[in-house]
């Protein structure tokens, strides 16, 4: 028998307990009825060394020692948001459908096999035949093109690239019911041909110190206006009024600053704004999307305008992506209430030659481009090509 | 009492412990990992096992510490007859392995030896039933099932042409080209409400050789709400009268319609529902 100090202890205190036990059953009659606790169950693997109370030195270094737990404070939530999150995620990235094979018949069940990439001519005809006057009759129903793209940095599987919001400029300017045109306020040089000029381009106020002048009395509330476009002659007069429009201000950055208002007026007024939709359950995909034009147009002015928006997705992606893994797929649907719902994807590749062959050209096209957020950007391909010449020489 | 409450916090402790041992966690690791008898088992007898004992069952790892993903072992099969969705007769085809073996069983295939490779190179002097391609006797299958819904304007005037078909078509799932598609002699003019539902045949062509008849039915619609037509529950489980009498004899061959499987109270029912809906739908237009 082998028994540690601390075992024997227990054993002795084990006999106390029975020994009193055994004298219960002497007892007399009367105290028959007291219960006694129920022996106890024993461990003999491990015990604590001595029964004692510890020192009072020791006992305030454990209580110093304990880690305060840090409060979590909590975040008011809607009951039906919390729900939402605790059900369970389904991914919105597209289904990669390369397991399924390709067809070989020209009569075939599309559902058994790959999804089919149409040009983007043909996807076009395609919803011009549904909603022609013999069959659906809705010709000037608005065309919607969803742009799905990959965030992850090359290389880094754990790093993903930020969202982005900007303001695209349509080639083919079109109305939809319930769009709104941004209201622009023109601060010009005093010269009233050149303030007819901007009121002609489409500005809803344009002036020069008058129009100051009456912001600071409150006749003119420029809160109003979504845009605020300036000359770099009348910027220094305008710090008097930097307190009433905060983050409207006019900057070179996002070149609401410039020394022809003309072309900046019409950008803002015919462009369309985007934003990348991104969830923190899936970092790795985003996606958009965007009215292209009505069924009205024809096939090259909604091209342009589809060109042009893939003019400013495509230079956002980080340096060393190449832009087929950047843009996943972009698919087109018209807007109707009710059936049909039908959608097409577009077979990207004549699109993405000319971003290839900048790539290959000088190295990472835009990577400093996916930094700056809430600025409008421009789409102009020229102006994109300068910028990476300029950063190539560099 | 003491004693007590100290033994259950020991055995938490003790519980913990345990768990966390690593014979415990790798029942949770899902991988392959390649594994060898420290001793070789006998070989069984004939429908029986092997008789294994404890010593059989120590084992060496081979590879553990990167685990491939399981594959699906692949085998080359040569076929002997027209396999849907696999291929034709005389063709050498990689497949899973196991339904190859399966197919070898059914004496549909054989294995992929030069003589046999002699004996199955032209499969249309052997008389073996064939189609132009694999994937052909499933798309003959559905679209012999099908019923196309045609859908034409009220208000516009119009003449059926080939390219409203195919429209017709790719709404349901099935692409097929302008030129595969045979329309009935008699043209078919509209908008006219006593066309409505009733039935004419167009045929289709797969690969210019294949020919399937396919059940098809014109239905008016417009853009106005209040002036469409009343909704039909379930028009693709009834049969239809013909809108050419000269029909009759295409009919005759077809394969009969699949009746619906409800009763007559499940329909109302159904009904009733589906109203309800339709109403909250046209409320909702006129609200917006």
């Amino acid at each position: 028998m082998l028994l540690s100090s601390s075992s024997k202890k227990l054993v002795s205190s084990i006999l106390n307990l029975s020994t009193i036990r055994a004298l219960s059953c002497s007892l007399p009659s009367q105290f028959s009825n007291v219960t006694l606790p129920p022996p106890p169950v024993v461990l003999l693997l491990q015990q604590p060394s001595r029964s004692f109370a510890a020192r009072k030195g020791t006992r305030t270094k454990r209580e110093k020692a304990k880690v305060k737990k840090e409060e979590v404070k909590k975040v008011f939530m809607f009951d039906k948001v919390r729900k939402e999150l605790d059900q369970p995620y389904k991914k919105q990235r597209p289904f990669d459908d390369t397991i399924y094979p390709l067809p070989i018949d020209d009569v075939f069940v599309s559902y058994k096999f790959r999804f089919t990439r149409y040009p983007f001519a043909t996807a076009v005809e395609n919803f011009k035949e549904l909603y022609h006057p013999t069959m659906y009759n809705v010709p000037d129903a608005p065309l919607i093109l969803r742009v799905n793209v990959d965030l992850v940095y090359p290389n880094r599987p754990n790093k993903f690239q930020d969202g982005w919001r900007s303001v695209i400029e349509m080639k083919a300017p079109f109305i939809l019911e319930g769009m709104v045109r941004p209201s622009i306020l023109a601060f010009c040089p005093e010269d009233v041909t050149y303030i007819e000029s901007v009121f002609a381009a489409g500005a809803d106020m344009a002036g020069s110190k008058e129009i100051i002048k009456m912001i600071l009395e409150g006749e003119i509330n420029a809160k109003e206006y979504e845009y605020i476009v300036a000359h770099p002659s009348i910027v220094p007069d305008l710090s008097q009024i930097r307190g009433i429009i905060k983050r409207n201000f006019p900057t070179v950055k996002n070149k609401t600053i410039s020394t022809d208002l003309i072309p900046e007026i019409t950008r803002l007024k015919s462009g369309i704004k985007i934003r990348l939709e991104k969830n923190d359950r899936e970092p790795d995909y985003g996606y958009f999307e965007t009215p292209i034009g009505t069924l009205n147009m024809t096939t090259p002015e909604l091209e342009s305008n589809f060109m042009s928006i893939l003019r400013d997705v495509v230079p956002r992606r980080v340096s060393g992506k190449r832009p087929e893994d950047f843009v996943i797929s972009c698919t087109l649907r018209v807007k109707h209430h009710g059936r049909p719902r039908e959608e097409f994807k577009v077979d990207l590749t004549p699109h993405l030659v000319e971003f290839q062959q900048q790539q290959k050209k000088g190295g990472a096209a835009g990577a400093k481009r996916g930094g700056d957020e809430e600025q409008p950007p421009q789409g102009d391909a020229d102006q994109e090509e300068e910028k990476i010449a300029t950063t190539t020489t560099a | 009492m003491k004693m007590n409450s100290a033994s259950g916090k020991q055995l938490l402790q003790l519980f913990q412990v345990v768990a966390k041992r690593p014979f415990l966690q790798q029942s949770f690791r899902t991988a392959t990992y390649i594994v060898e008898r420290k001793y070789p088992a006998p070989l069984a007898k004939i429908h029986k096992y092997p008789s294994l004992r404890r010593r059989h069952q120590v084992f060496n790892t081979v590879q553990d510490k990167n685990p491939t993903p399981y594959v699906r072992p692949l085998m080359n099969v040569l076929l002997t007859e027209y396999v849907e969705n696999v291929g034709q007769p005389g063709e050498c085809v990689e497949i899973w392995a196991k339904t190859g073996r399966e197919l070898i069983l059914k004496h549909k295939a054989v294995y992929p030896t030069p003589e046999n490779k002699e004996k199955y190179r032209d499969a249309t002097a052997l008389n073996i039933m064939n189609y132009s391609s694999r994937y052909v006797k499933n798309t003959m299958d559905i679209l012999s099932k099908l019923i196309l819904f045609i859908t034409m304007n009220k208000d516009v005037p119009w003449t059926l042409e080939p390219w409203h078909v195919r429209v017709a078509f790719r709404k349901a799932h099935i692409i097929v080209p302008d030129h595969a598609i045979t329309l009935p002699k008699n043209p078919i003019k509209g908008p006219d409400l006593t066309l409505n539902g009733k039935e004419f045949y167009v045929t289709v062509t797969i690969n210019k050789t294949e020919q399937v008849i396919v059940r098809s039915r014109i239905v008016h619609w417009t853009s106005k709400v209040e002036e469409r037509l009343p909704w039909v529950p379930f028009p693709f489980k009834k049969p239809a009268p013909l809108l050419f009498e000269e029909d009759k004899v295409i009919e005759a061959q077809l394969p009969a319609i699949e009746p619906l499987k409800m009763n007559e109270d499940e329909l109302e029912d159904f009904i009733a529902k589906m109203k309800l809906k339709s109403q909250g739908k046209i409320l909702v237009k006129k609200i917006l």
